[in-house]
């Protein structure tokens, strides 16, 4: 796992310790929609931030993890996803849930990008 | 030290990194890749703290035993739900987790706590009284 130090924030009452990790992540496909989720362990529901621009996916997670007695330390879980085909999808109607420290995402087809099964009429 | 981890763990440590690193490029298995967790441990001077990383886990799922005096942690990571869907991209590990930690003889067995949130798994295990006194002596003299 990847975890790098960055530049600790300026805010002047309460110093942060920022280490910034890259979430795992599982991506399945369906004929209804793309299944999206992140592992993002010991981020609270409220501080989770997921939005789509310009075909773009951005996951955001932030959890405080106590002080190391100079500093709060924070961990900031981020990752962006470019959607191959973003017109295929319908980035107004995405549901999140976060069950157990992972975000699990699901991003719905447009009805016109949806595999149809086709019925075959028998005469 | 305060606990001692299990002779093999920084091996499987290296296993599990090489399974992630090569894991993906040769297509490998990734339940193999997912018998440890990030495990992280906090000594004080109280005792210690340790917290690993389970997202994705029940906490009913996590079990905790201690037996001659090893601690081990176990789970399963439920394997993911799509049945009809195409996976574009796996990098969550499934299967089961385990780690068996040695504890230290100063350490109190009996008095061992756990809490599970938000995929994160806490385990509190404190010295022993007596260990806690003997150290308050020394720090006196």
């Amino acid at each position: 796992m990847s975890q790098t130090e960055v530049t600790p924030t300026l805010a002047p009452q309460a110093p942060e310790r920022v280490f910034r990790r890259t979430p795992e992540i599982e991506i399945v496909e369906d004929d209804q929609a793309l299944w999206i989720s992140a592992e993002l362990p010991g981020v609270v529901p409220g501080d989770v931030e997921v939005s789509v621009e310009d075909g773009v996916l951005t996951l955001h997670g932030r959890v405080r993890q106590g002080s190391n007695g100079h500093a709060t330390v924070v961990t900031e879980f981020a990752r962006q996803l470019t959607l191959r085909e973003p017109t295929r999808y319908d980035g107004e109607r995405i549901e999140a849930v976060m069950r157990h420290g992972v975000l699990e995402l699901r991003i719905p087809k447009h009805e016109r990008a949806k595999r149809r099964q086709v019925p075959i009429a028998v005469h | 030290m305060l606990v001692h981890t299990h002779p093999f763990t920084d091996v499987f440590r290296l296993e599990r990194e090489l399974d992630r690193v090569f894991g993906r490029a040769f297509g490998a298995d990734p339940a193999r890749a997912a018998q440890h967790a990030p495990l992280t441990m906090l000594p004080d001077a109280d005792g210690v703290t340790l917290r690993a990383e389970l997202p994705g886990v029940d906490p009913a799922a996590i079990e905790i035993a201690v037996e001659d005096r090893v601690l081990t942690i176990s789970a399963e990571r439920p394997a993911l739900r799509h049945e009809n869907g195409q996976t574009r991209l796996q990098e969550r590990r499934v299967g089961a987790f385990r780690q068996a930690l040695q504890l230290a003889d100063d350490l109190d067995a009996e008095a061992i706590t756990a809490h599970a949130e938000h995929g994160v798994l806490t385990v509190r295990v404190p010295k022993r009284a007596e260990a806690k006194a003997r150290k308050v002596a020394v720090q006196i003299s």
